[in-house]
This record gives structure tokens, C-alpha cells and sequence, in this order.
């Protein structure tokens, strides 16, 4: 297996400040769209970023067959089915989502059940369990830095009833096209920047040193790291100028296009089980949970961790670091920075200000280990060593 | 990264990578397989073995066996999409070289279009209705090598060479497997290596390309890192290593908007009859040394530590980047010199009065956009590689 890799990502990635009125319309028109329902959440309708995209669509002569906001964080299906439903009453022939995650990890469920023709997502979900459908046009447009859902294959959505996540992998889940603007993010609080930006230099991470990386999901990675160590300081000291955030958007982009190639490992794995717990974004758990998981897969990853170490300090710290020394500081320097960072943001909670205690470590390292990213992981997870992970962040240890 | 990127070929490589192919068609709901291969491809048992892989699924398959011409035709193509109307075909797999890929990617854009009248319409067609496979055997003529991009090169009625480009002509999926490429001499394999080497530096060169687009020129450089810095290496072993790198520079050279260096080199290709590689080889040295400026801080720096001389960070910022291009130049001089590739376009043909029509032409074609800085690149290239 290890002679062989596939590496996919299909999706138009238009990029740049102001490039929702440059390109939102003609790229629409493109791909033939006629009659479009918008997806959203209430988030978006508030800060006026559904009104940009509303306007250009608008201006661009396309019809808006209907609008849904009422889209609940991390989704659910009884979300999906209702848009799915107004989309067959209204004719509409194509999606475009303006969101979080859970906006556009939505939007993608509702393209598959309706391109599949299918009632129940639960028979979906895995991994390549859909054959190839009508072809439904889809745009995403995020308005965070982290998850890189927008260029993604993957899509986690929650199932209230039994309490879980259900995770569908598959080519079919591509957008066409993904528009990557700052203005859309301009007005996101300092803490949900960090949180993304820690999230994406995950899936950067993850997407290096997990089994399934490949020369050009590794490449990829590689290039985010570089534009998250260069933009997130200076992103999070604010200003007008909205350029840096521009970066972190395209730097979660690029992450997103790695790990749907080469697909993450067990920093997901507990993040999501901490998410599901918790009641909180997968994201903010990331900031945590990395270093740890990163300490614990050492052995299976040194040399990549050395490589890594480049793109994530000043060159004068990387060549001053022996090589010896080089896995062990990357991993390090990630908590000792994440801290740093977090610290000088005003009243950002820790995970056990949010709730993570004694009491629901059991509880969390069940669905940790329930989650299918463990199994691309380059060291085998158990409950004990996620348990201890856990410990070590109640405890503040690394 | 601000601007447009899109790769909407699936890259499948490896040992496997053949077996995997009936899942792709079986993904696609296709059931109706165009198979369009060339002679080589049939006397070398390549063809072979994709049918054999093919019959063990449930498919009905069309052959169309193309004799290899120099370059793809119209006439070609027509016949080859009559065919694939008439089987009702829908799904086209091509193992082959560069012309039949081009074939293969007319007969797509027909099939898409419901026409054979091809020439200036394929960036219109919005809907892509036909996947196409490509199984490359081989890499002959660099002037036409597309995998992994919507760019065809097909000879017209007039025996004119036309480019089509669009997002439908573009494969759905490439496979690379060591087993269906063809064997060649190492001077071939070198001069391959020169080409995925020089393409990447070139994409990375230009001012408009997007990051997305970068990143294939650094995976290519990472594939071919072997055959460049170690000279035990036998190339005859890796012959799909240095395919994958192809593929993988060829998509960050398509991805840099305004490549004007192969405008250029395309252009004196054809006005005097030569190779597309063998006026690359010439010229890559001189681009290289014009456009080293052009890269960016973080690129100099990324190439530094890929050619991994510690010794490369305790230089001056502004001395780096003559540096790590130095060290490129070098290996590509010392591959072209072994070849016994000429250093001069006046030793192929060129001479001052083609200098200047070649510098309007090209010119001409990259207008309006051209920048002053651009025609200026292309006169210095130009005259100082005569």
C-alpha cells in the first residue's frame, strides 16, 4: 500500500479580497445554475455576510429559489432532510452556502441526499459509499479560517437522537467551487481566529504525518503552515486592514485540500468526541488536544515533525535547533505558542472552564475512540492513551 | 494565493493503480468503456493487460487502435468520436503517449459538445458529461503534454496546429502505474527530468501564479528529488517516479497564467521544426538566471531547504536567491551538457531577424496583458540565449 496514492481535490478555488462580487455571479452562470437556494445561520444573517452574497446573486441576474438560516450548530439531520424537501418544492437547481462548518458540512448533506435520491444519510455514511449522482452545482463560501470544509470531501454531522457524529466520505461531497474572502470574516472575535487558525495547523499537521499523506497533500500542508506562522500574530493584533485574515482563510483552504486527500488521525478523533460531550465547536478543542497527540505519535513521526519544524519557526530558531532536538520543539513550540497566544486574548476559556472534567473523560474517550480518523493515525490509539491526554489537559501538563 | 485554481484530475499512482481503474468506472455508473489507444501501446502488451483488467468487470468495451503520428489530427479525432457515438459509449480511458491523449481529449470535447466543430468553443460548455481516463505510456513531444490540464493541441484540416482549452476537456482521472509505461533510454528519462525540473522552477517564476498552483511545483521537485542529487540513481527504475513528476509540473505550468517563457519556446519550436524539449533545454538556463529574481522570499527559502545545504542559510537574503538557482542551473547544465543538447538558439537555427518577429508574435499573443517588465523579459531571454 505504501507504494501507492491517490491524490484528488476537483474543486475551483477562487481566491482574493472582494472576490464574492468579482466571481460569485459568473461562476454561477458557468456551471449553468438557474435557480439557486441559499443556506446560512442566523450568525450570518446578523453580520451581514448573507446579504453580500443575497446581493450578488441577485445582481448577477440568477434566481434565489429559497433562502434557509435556521441552520443549528454542527447541524443535524432533521436539518437536512427539511432544506432537502424545500429544495424539491422550489425547483431549485443548485446550492450556495455562506457559513461556519456546520453550514457548509450541512450543505453538502443536502446535495447527497438529493443527488442520491436518498431518505436516510445514516446508510451513507463511511467511507466511498456513494456511486456517482446527478450532477447538482455548489458553492461554499466560509466565513471562519479552520475547518477547510469548503474544499473538503468530508462531511460530520450530528445525529441527535442516537447523541453522535455521523462522518460520510466521499468525491461526490466536492463543491465546484469554493470563494475564499476576507470580507466575509472581517468582523469574526479574536478567540474564534485563534481557535481556526490552530484548527487548520491541524489538518495541516495531521495530514502530513497520517497514513494516507502523499507528496501533494504533504506539499499543501506544508504551504498553510508557512501562512498561518506568517499571518496569525499579526491577524489576531487586529487593525482594518483585513489582509492577514485574507491568508489565514486561504492558508484553512489549503489544509482543508490536504486532509481530504490524505485524511486526519486522532487529533479529530478526540476533538470530536469533546465536541460532541462538551456541546462545543470542534474547534475549540483543537488548541489543546494537538501538542499532546503530537507528543504521544512521536516515535511514528519524528522525522516529519523535524521537517515540519521549518515551516513553523523563524528560520534563524530552525537552524539553530540541533537535529536531534528538532520533533520534540515543533511539538512544544505549538503548546508553549498556542498558550502564549490564548493568554493574550481577554477572557478565552480553557477546556475545563468549558466543562471538561474527571467526570466526562470516560465519557468523551468512548466517542474518541468511536471515530473513524483513529485508524489513519500513525500510531494505534487506546482508551488509556486518550485518557491520559486528557488528564494532561485537565492538569495543564503537555 | 489570490486568483483562480482548479485540478479536476484525480492523480492515481502506483503498483496498484491499474487495478483500481473498475472501481473509478464502477463510482461513475458507467457501464459503456471507449478504450482508444495507440500501436505502441498494442505491440508493447499494454493494452493488454488494461483489457484484461477491464473484462473483470461487468463493462462493454470499445476499442479504437490509433497509429502514431507525429501529431494529433482533426481527421483523427472525428473518427475516433464517430465510433464513440455510435458504441454509445460513456466513459473514455486512453493509454498511450501525447498525441493520443490529445486525440482522447478532442473526442471529449465533441462528445460533451454534441459536435465535431471544436475549434473555439470548448470554454463554453459548462456541463462535464464524459470522464476521461489517462493512462499515460509515454512522453514524446513536451509541446503537448496535457495530463492533468484542459489543453489540447490538434492539427486542423490546413494541417494548422490548434489549442483547445477549457475546464471540459480536462481528464477526470490520470493513472500512473510502472507496469504501462513504456521503457526508454536513460538520455530520455534525463531529458524528461529537465523538463519536470525546468517547468516547476518556471511556475514557481511567475508573477500570477497561485499558491494552489506552487504546490504541484514542489511536489514535483520532491518526486524527482532522487534523480536530481543522486547520480547512483537508475533511472530506468523509476520511469513512473519521473511520469508523476511530469504530470505534477505540468499542472503547476499550466496553473501560471501568463507563462510567456512557453509561449516563447512553443513558438520557436514550431517555426523551426525542433522538439519542444530540445529549445526548453536550451533556453531554461538563461529564464532561470532572468527570472531568479522573481521568486519570492518564502520560495527561496523552501527550495533551500529542499536542496538541503545547511550551508545555504548563513547567506545574505540578497545572495540567496542567485544561490539556490545556482544550484538548479547547475544540475540542468550538467544533464543538457551530457545529452550534447546545444547552449545557443543560434546553434538551432535562430537567427537575429527571427529574434524579432518571434518577440512580436509572442508578444502579440500574450497581449493585452503583457506587462513592459514581460516584453522586456522576453527580449532579454530571447537575445541573450542567441
Amino acid at each position: 500500500m505504501k507504494d501507492y496514492f491517490e491524490f484528488y481535490n476537483p474543486v475551483s478555488l477562487i481566491a482574493g479580497q472582494k472576490c464574492v462580487q468579482s466571481h460569485l455571479a459568473a461562476e454561477l452562470k458557468l456551471l449553468g445554475c438557474k435557480r439557486v437556494i441559499v443556506l446560512s445561520d442566523n450568525y450570518c444573517n446578523d453580520n451581514g455576510q448573507l446579504k453580500i452574497v443575497r446581493d450578488n446573486i441577485n445582481a448577477g441576474g440568477i434566481n434565489i429559489g429559497g433562502v434557509y438560516i435556521d441552520i443549528p450548530f454542527n447541524g443535524n439531520l432533521v436539518v437536512v432532510k427539511r432544506i432537502a424537501d424545500l429544495c424539491r418544492i422550489n425547483s431549485c437547481d443548485s446550492i450556495v452556502a455562506v457559513g461556519g462548518s456546520s453550514v457548509l458540512e450541512t450543505a453538502k448533506c443536502v446535495k447527497i441526499v438529493l443527488t442520491q435520491n436518498a431518505h436516510n444519510l445514516d446508510e451513507l455514511q463511511g467511507y466511498d459509499t456513494v456511486r456517482s449522482g446527478y450532477k447538482m452545482p455548489m458553492i461554499l463560501l466560509p466565513v471562519m479560517c479552520g475547518s477547510g470544509s469548503e474544499v473538503s470531501n468530508v462531511s460530520v454531522i450530528r445525529d441527535r437522537i442516537h447523541n453522535n457524529k455521523i462522518e460520510i466520505v466521499t468525491s461526490e461531497l466536492f463543491p465546484n467551487a469554493s470563494l475564499i474572502d476576507s470580507q466575509l470574516i472581517a468582523n469574526l472575535s479574536k478567540d474564534r481566529v485563534l481557535d481556526s487558525a490552530f484548527d487548520a495547523l491541524a489538518n495541516a499537521i495531521e495530514s502530513v504525518c497520517c497514513l494516507q499523506h502523499n507528496p501533494i497533500s504533504t506539499r499543501y500542508a506544508y504551504m498553510a503552515i508557512m501562512i498561518i506562522r506568517d499571518n496569525l500574530e499579526k491577524a489576531l493584533k487586529g487593525g482594518k486592514n483585513t489582509i492577514n485574515l485574507q491568508k489565514l482563510m486561504e492558508a484553512a483552504s489549503l489544509a482543508g485540500v490536504a486532509q481530504s486527500s490524505s485524511m486526519l488521525g486522532s487529533v479529530h478523533s478526540i476533538c470530536h468526541g469533546i465536541s460532541i460531550i462538551l456541546d462545543v465547536n470542534h474547534a475549540t478543542a483543537v488548541g489543546e488536544v494537538l501538542p499532546r497527540v503530537l507528543k504521544y505519535n512521536i516515535e511514528s513521526s519524528k522525522e516529519m515533525y523535524g521537517k515540519m519544524l521549518f515551516y513553523i519557526l523563524p528560520e534563524s530558531e530552525y537552524v539553530s535547533t540541533p537535529k536531534e532536538k528538532r520533533a520534540e520543539v515543533f511539538y512544544t513550540f505549538l503548546h508553549d505558542w498556542y498558550m502564549q497566544l490564548k493568554r493574550g486574548i481577554k477572557d478565552m476559556k480553557t477546556l475545563a472552564e468549558h466543562g471538561l472534567s474527571v467526570d466526562n473523560i470516560d465519557e468523551i474517550t468512548g466517542k474518541a475512540l468511536m471515530d473513524g480518523a483513529n485508524l489513519t493515525n500513525p500510531r494505534h490509539i487506546d482508551d488509556n492513551a486518550i485518557k491520559l491526554i486528557l488528564t494532561n489537559i485537565l492538569e495543564g501538563k503537555l | 494565493m489570490s486568483g483562480q485554481f482548479c485540478n479536476k484530475a484525480k492523480i492515481m499512482v502506483g503498483d496498484e493503480a491499474l487495478e483500481r481503474i473498475s472501481f473509478e468506472i464502477y463510482n461513475c455508473n458507467c457501464t459503456r468503456i471507449f478504450i482508444i489507444v495507440d500501436t505502441q501501446s498494442v505491440s508493447t502488451g499494454a493494452s493488454k493487460m488494461l483489457e484484461r483488467i477491464i473484462n473483470y468487470t461487468d463493462v462493454t468495451v470499445t476499442y479504437v487502435k490509433l497509429r502514431v503520428k507525429k501529431y494529433a489530427t482533426i481527421d483523427d479525432a472525428v473518427l475516433a468520436h464517430k465510433i464513440f457515438r455510435d458504441s454509445k459509449c460513456e466513459f473514455i480511458i486512453c493509454l498511450g503517449g501525447d498525441v493520443v491523449t490529445n486525440i482522447a481529449m478532442a473526442v471529449k470535447l465533441m462528445a460533451n459538445l454534441g459536435s465535431t466543430n471544436i475549434f473555439g468553443s470548448s470554454n463554453y460548455v459548462a456541463e462535464d458529461k464524459i470522464p476521461l481516463m489517462l493512462v499515460p505510456t509515454n512522453v514524446n513531444n513536451f509541446n503537448n503534454v496535457n495530463f492533468g490540464v484542459g489543453r489540447a493541441v490538434i492539427f486542423d484540416e490546413n494541417n494548422v496546429s490548434r489549442t483547445l482549452t477549457g475546464r471540459t476537456l480536462a481528464p477526470n482521472h490520470i493513472v500512473i502505474d510502472k507496469r504501462m509505461i513504456i521503457k526508454v533510454k536513460n538520455y530520455v528519462q534525463d531529458i524528461r527530468v529537465v523538463m519536470a525540473v525546468g517547468m516547476s522552477l518556471i511556475a514557481l517564476m511567475e508573477e500570477e501564479t497561485p499558491l494552489s498552483a506552487k504546490v504541484f511545483s514542489f511536489a514535483a521537485l520532491d518526486i524527482a528529488r532522487d534523480q536530481l542529487f543522486d547520480e547512483k540513481v537508475n533511472l530506468k527504475k523509476y520511469p513512473d517516479k519521473i511520469i508523476n513528476a511530469i504530470v505534477n509540473a505540468n499542472i503547476a505550468y499550466s496553473g501560471s497564467y501568463l507563462n510567456v517563457f512557453a509561449e516563447v519556446v512553443a513558438n520557436i519550436a514550431e517555426r523551426k521544426n525542433l522538439q519542444y524539449y530540445h529549445v526548453f533545454a536550451c533556453m531554461i538556463d538563461r529564464q532561470l538566471a532572468i527570472a531568479a529574481n522573481r521568486l519570492d522570499d518564502v520560495d527561496v527559502s523552501t527550495l533551500g531547504i529542499y536542496i538541503g545545504d545547511e550551508g545555504f542559510f548563513c547567506l545574505p537574503n540578497n545572495e540567496r536567491r542567485i544561490y539556490v538557482i545556482g544550484v538548479f542551473r547547475c544540475i540542468l547544465s550538467k544533464i543538457n551538457q551530457n545529452l550534447g543538447l546545444t547552449k545557443t538558439l543560434t546553434e538551432l537555427g535562430v537567427t537575429p531577424d527571427d529574434a524579432e518577429s518571434i518577440i512580436n508574435e509572442v508578444v502579440a499573443q500574450i497581449s493585452p496583458r503583457a506587462s513592459e517588465t514581460q516584453i522586456a523579459n522576453v527580449k532579454e531571454l530571447i537575445n541573450y540565449t542567441l
